[in-house]
């Protein structure tokens, strides 16, 4: 069969625009400079260490009183807090602190097989309970809001239920409640972690964690890049061809892979519950999960709630998230779904804005005590 | 399919003859078709060539499995030594499954160690070269394991461009697509078949299977190292992870008894008591303006 001559040179086109976008790539991408992909940049002071953990306080960069009580933001085991300050243009530290926020960050660190035996009851009875304390300490108050991300929220919903004194609002994001809601999301793409767990006997994952201490950080790694299979399979090759040859979006595909690629192992034996008691039992909703001796009843949440989810979440499904507000006592309970991925909502140059306003906008509605918060940024604005 | 004539007058040898024979036969065709993909300058050609190759295959298979029907017949037809007939024309079964080319003969090798397994223990007589011998055997049912996942992702893979092939075909004849827009429907087609694979039962539970068995041989390697260890007066990881669970749940107590006395410094003067849990915390008491 011969081949229309328009069509060889049409293929003979596009090939040549590969190749030239190879070669140009690779010279941009020879000129990256390490120093310029660092993701976490924000200027922040160690305030106190407990073991591996520290507590981080940001430096506020507008000046005058701040315009919201202290914030905690939690992140979880898997991934670290640096998601949410990848780089200045999209960070939602950098805007909320823009907005006033008294922000501060809790670093797990990197746990080392010596961290094996670390539980949820020395994640959030201990460590997160030393940070609030401190918090508290620092500024002379009583609780503080909460701020946590995916299995961070999960770390905030169990102190707020436990501590509900200490929690004067609580914000919880990409955060899964109920581990079986999977199975509500028609969307085939979604919940895969979910179904992968449920599929896997107990022991097995007694096994898995034994044999390494801990969930090793690459195991999850391996498990989230099987969610977008021919997405991990092409992006160092095509999708990295199509952006080298754009110097900005090199960087920002840069600082992404630095953050993917910095993941921590988690502790054994808190890897077992999430894995076994929350993923496999589903605990949480059951009000069978125990802390401290103690099982946890989410009905003891009754602080104001703000739940934000993505609706492209294929890591926590949006049911999963959405349940929260079933199983809270709160009368104060608002959701706020995003257009985006599971870490798209936070990365995403577009939804940057939408997210650090619609928190703060949320949070700054429930400050006890505060003054018009909106009027206090004018203040803050006009004495730089 | 047709019974066919003995050529040496062994049934099973010349049925391994004939196998071998269309085995080349379709190599040779496979080579053709692959030397015409590189001579042909037209995408159509190529994937039509590419999926004639694959069906080639497909059909070497079949003609496989309907060779080890005729085996059978012939088993039962010749057979003066009934079971070792049997044993044999599994051998071949299991050697001639494609699945089986991953593990290269690895079942028999397998078998004989279960064989010298299956033999009592005795108290001080070859313990450790049985314990050596077991890690084998584990690493073989990963090996085997790796196979059967292997496998299930490859008849995805081959699905998909099967799937693929048809419908850019079909496109081709009434608008020709430029090589960026086949290769992102390529993309776009493998994705949704991967992705419908990883909910499916038989990908779960090779997954599964795979997994399960990888852990059990890196259990039984770290036993059988430590072993090494004791005899060279090492500490061994074991050891180890006692150490690591003694300081955790020394720290734990250490915690416990801090909280207490707290909670008691606190009953009785709640002031003085609350600068003591900052000071405990290293914190630099630097005061910010927080409202609320």
């Amino acid at each position: 069969m011969s081949k229309p001559l328009h069509q060889i040179f049409d293929s003979m086109s596009d090939m040549f625009d590969y190749s030239k976008q190879l070669a140009t790539g690779a010279e941009t991408l020879g000129k990256v400079n390490v120093d310029e992909v660092q993701v976490g940049t924000t200027a922040k002071t160690q305030i106190a260490q407990f073991d591996k953990v520290t507590l981080h306080h940001y430096k506020s960069t507008v000046s005058g009183k701040a315009t919201t009580a202290p914030v905690l933001i939690v992140y979880g085991l898997i991934g670290r807090y640096t998601m949410i300050d990848l780089q200045e243009d999209r960070s939602l530290v950098r805007n909320l602190l823009a907005r006033g926020v008294d922000l501060y960050v809790v670093d797990w660190g990197y746990p080392s097989r010596a961290d094996q035996f670390l539980n949820f009851d020395d994640y959030v009875c201990h460590y997160l309970d030393e940070c609030v304390n401190t918090i508290c300490g620092q500024q002379s108050i009583d609780r503080i809001n909460l701020f946590g991300i995916c299995e961070g929220g999960v770390f905030s919903t169990l102190y707020a239920a436990k501590y509900p004194e200490k929690v004067s609002n609580m914000i919880v994001s990409i955060t899964p409640i109920d581990f079986s809601a999977d199975q509500e999301d028609a969307d085939p793409s979604h919940g895969f972690i979910n179904l992968w767990t449920r599929n896997l006997n107990s022991i097995d994952i007694e096994h898995l964690i034994d044999a390494y201490g801990n969930l090793p950080g690459e195991v999850m790694g391996a498990v989230f890049q099987a969610l977008t299979p021919v997405r991990s399979l092409t992006k160092y090759n095509l999708n990295l061809a199509d952006m080298a040859t754009d110097r900005k979006k090199l960087l920002n595909f840069l600082r992404m892979e630095k953050w993917l690629a910095d993941r921590p192992h988690h502790p054994g034996a808190a890897a077992k519950q999430w894995l076994i008691n929350f993923y496999q039992k589903n605990e949480l909703i059951k009000g069978e999960f125990v802390l401290d001796g103690k099982k946890i009843n989410l009905s003891e949440i009754n602080m104001p709630v703000l739940n934000v989810f993505a609706e492209k979440d294929h890591i926590i499904p949006p049911p999963c998230s959405t349940a929260l507000g079933k199983y809270i006592s709160s009368e104060d309970y608002t959701e706020l779904p995003l257009n985006g991925g599971h870490v798209g909502i936070y990365v995403s140059s577009k939804l940057q804005d939408l997210v650090s306003s619609s928190i703060f906008e949320w949070l700054s509605a429930r400050q006890v005590g505060s003054r018009n918060v909106k009027q206090k940024i004018e203040d803050s604005n006009g004495e730089k | 399919m047709k019974k066919q004539s003995s050529m040496t007058g062994n049934p099973l040898i010349d049925a391994w003859w004939q196998s071998s024979e269309q085995a080349l036969r379709v190599q040779s065709d496979w080579l053709a078709s692959l030397t015409a993909m590189g001579e042909s300058s037209d995408i159509t050609e190529v994937l039509q060539s590419a999926k004639d190759s694959w069906e080639k295959c497909e059909e070497q298979y079949h003609a496989w499995l309907s060779a080890m029907d005729e085996w059978s017949i012939y088993k039962d037809a010749s057979s003066d030594d009934e079971d070792s007939n049997t044993e044999s024309l599994d051998v071949l079964k299991r050697l001639l499954n494609p699945k089986a080319f991953f593990n290269s003969g690895i079942t028999e090798l397998d078998q004989v160690f279960k064989r010298l397994l299956d033999v009592p223990d005795f108290a001080d007589f070859g313990v450790f070269e049985k314990k050596f011998m077991r890690i084998n055997q584990d690493w073989h049912e990963m090996h085997s394991a790796s196979t059967e996942y292997q496998a299930v992702i490859f008849k995805t893979w081959s699905e998909a461009f099967s799937l693929f092939t048809e419908e850019f075909t079909e496109k081709q004849k009434s608008s020709p697509l430029q090589p960026k827009d086949m290769l992102n429907n390529w993309l776009n087609t493998a994705n949704d078949f991967l992705v419908d694979m990883q909910r499916s039962d038989e990908f779960l539970n090779a997954q599964k299977k795979l997994l399960k068995a990888s852990t059990e041989y890196k259990i039984k390697q770290k036993n059988i190292i430590e072993e090494w260890c004791e005899v060279m007066s090492m500490p061994t990881r074991s050891e180890i992870d006692d150490l690591h669970r003694t300081v955790y749940q020394l720290r734990r107590e250490v915690r416990t008894l801090k909280r207490q006395l707290v909670d008691k410094t606190e009953k009785e003067s709640p002031v003085v008591s609350k600068k003591n849990v900052n000071k405990n915390n290293k914190t630099d008491n630097k005061k910010s303006e927080g409202v609320g």
